[in-house]
């Protein structure tokens, strides 16, 4: 299947530190890559820098095999969305207005967001529940329900690729499973391509089908759950041990 | 859409009332009547006069002015980031003031006096980006730069102040606090206001995205470097304008784009047009009661809008939090 994102001998760093050295990763249609490693490892840096918001050391990235530096902006936040760790707010919006600011990409200069627009919104509130809170401040909500409207958002921004940045911060596990089934379906059904990093490798063993591992040093590890996940690997990342366990004939994986 | 429009007709309208009002009290009382003939160019020629040249000139200042420093405001709230930031944050006021001063004080006037206001500005918004390097990127460190500069204009001002023989110092503090005294009709700065409004709409939607950061704007798909180099360059020579206007007139700026957002959202697309016609209307009743309130006696208009702003501003603050 076709690539949708491509890094190739991609080598990241911040400051003097390399986070990552000759990296190569696909993402394809249908793929929901897990991106797992300690805190400070880079996960957010490497997110960033395949969105064009932090510029690689070494190495090219591609969108639908054109170089993403050949876009331009609107073009490439077409065809590619993240989600942020976390959000800053200096005024108030409501909820639909905010959802809504997900179709600029897609406007021209001076056009305002039509009925077509306002569908695509609402449907991505009504996915993550919000559909009650259309007219309610955004500095009202609580920690979750803020997650699940700039997951909203990113949905309504309509990308062939989603680069999600723990996106399941604040949620409860009710929503957690919520949120990470529908971008499985919407990458089964829909050909298009997720990446996110998570702290829960149960979750990503659940929800992906491939995971890239960073390691403190700047090595990485990649390959599908049922590769990579061993209780070396996990002591090895984290550096603390892991137990591997059985239920209902599913491995699950115990710090 | 349609409860949209029907806000900008009640802003219009209000904007409307606003210098109608202006027109008809000023130091000497004319009946409605008597504007009416002017109007259509039937009045005795003494209060056509009076209308035309003296109220008229000075209503619509007041609105420019009030319609500058709104807009000016409303922007350079996003481009810091910051609800408290106002127009004459970065020092453009500042730079203005001391070079007004300046002028003032070496006894110079008319025109001369208007070129140092601008001179002032420029040189203020020079100063700004020599001390910070970039404008986009970092708001904190352009904001607390600027505040470091304004102290250090305000600290000038104060010193040309000291030092100023006493008949000068009148004039002075009328400036420091906002003076419509000399006005002109404001046919360039209207269409400065007119222009610097059709400019900074083409850019509305974007700033709805960069006041979520410019991180968050970029992945939009918005170029905010380039955006806040607009941003930059067109609040401050609006800001430069309405200094050159009407001297260092305080709060509006401040608080007109708050209370846009109070009373009606946050989207830029009405914010934008909504902060000139409120801060226009705002500036033109207070310029009316600072020329009615005590006749024959005249207030500086500056202190006159605080003073009626800073009610209204707090029982709408009061309201939104109950």
């Amino acid at each position: 299947m076709k690539n949708l994102l491509a890094a190739k001998n991609i080598t990241l760093a911040i400051a003097d530190k390399i986070l990552c050295r000759d990296l190569n990763l696909e993402i394809r249609a249908g793929d929901v890559w897990g991106i797992l490693g300690p805190n400070g490892c880079g996960k957010t840096t490497l997110l960033h820098a395949l969105a064009r918001l932090h510029s690689v050391k070494q190495g090219d990235i591609f969108l639908h095999d054109k170089k993403i530096s050949a876009f331009s902006g609107k073009e490439l936040s077409r065809r590619l969305g993240i989600l942020f760790q976390d959000t800053q707010e200096s005024f108030s919006q409501t909820v639909q207005e905010y959802c809504l600011t997900g179709r600029h990409p897609h406007l021209s200069h001076f056009a305002w967001e039509n009925t077509d627009d306002k569908k695509i919104a609402a449907q991505a509130l009504k996915q993550m529940e919000l559909e009650n809170k259309l007219t309610q401040q955004i500095h009202t909500l609580s920690g979750g329900e803020r997650r699940r409207l700039s997951l909203a958002t990113v949905l309504t921004q309509t990308p062939s690729v989603y680069l999600l940045d723990e996106p399941t911060n604040h949620l409860d596990i009710y929503h957690q499973i919520k949120v990470l089934n529908y971008f499985k379906t919407l990458a089964e059904t829909q050909a298009i391509g997720v990446m996110m990093s998570l702290h829960d490798v149960n979750m990503a063993q659940r929800y992906c089908n491939k995971v890239l591992m960073l390691f403190d040093n700047g090595e990485t590890l990649q390959g599908t759950p049922l590769d990579v996940f061993t209780t070396e690997n996990f002591s090895r990342l984290y550096q603390h041990s892991f137990r591997k366990g059985i239920v209902e004939n599913i491995s699950c994986w115990l710090p | 859409m349609t409860s949209r429009l029907n806000l900008f007709l009640i802003l219009g309208l209000v904007a409307l009332a606003s210098i109608a009002f202006s027109l008809l009290q000023g130091s000497d009382l004319i009946s409605s009547y008597q504007l009416l003939k002017t109007v259509l160019h039937q009045g005795d020629d003494l209060s056509a006069e009076i209308v035309l040249f003296i109220r008229l000139p000075h209503a619509l200042t007041a609105f420019v002015t009030g319609g500058l420093l709104a807009l000016a405001g409303a922007m350079m709230q996003v481009l810091v980031r910051n609800p408290l930031a106002d127009p004459y944050v970065l020092g453009i006021s500042g730079g203005a003031a001391v070079m007004t001063l300046l002028c003032m004080l070496l006894g110079i006037s008319g025109y001369w006096l208007t070129g140092g206001a601008w001179a002032g500005s420029l040189l203020a918004m020079l100063l700004v980006f020599l001390c910070t390097k970039k404008i986009a990127g970092q708001p904190q460190q352009l904001l607390l730069t600027g505040v470091a500069l304004a102290s250090g204009f305000s600290a000038l001002s104060s010193l040309i102040l000291s030092i100023s023989p006493d008949h000068t110092l009148r004039g002075m503090l009328f400036w420091l606090v906002g003076d419509l005294s000399e006005a002109h009709l404001p046919v360039l700065e209207g269409c400065v206001l007119l222009i610097g409004l059709m400019m900074s709409l083409s850019f509305a939607r974007e700033l709805n995205l960069l006041v979520r950061g410019e991180k968050a704007a970029k992945a939009l798909g918005v170029n905010t470097h380039r955006l806040q180099w607009k941003l930059y360059l067109l609040s401050s020579f609006l800001t430069a304008t309405a200094v050159t206007l009407a001297g260092c007139i305080g709060f509006v700026g401040l608080i007109v784009p708050h209370m846009f957002r109070l009373l009606f959202g946050y989207d830029h697309r009405f914010l934008l047009p909504g902060c000139v016609l409120m801060g226009g209307s705002l500036l033109t009743i207070a310029d009316m009661l600072s020329r009615r309130l005590f006749f024959p006696q005249q207030l500086p208009v500056g202190i006159v809008m605080v003073l009626i702003g800073i009610p209204i501003f707090i029982f709408l603050l009061q309201k939104k939090t109950a």
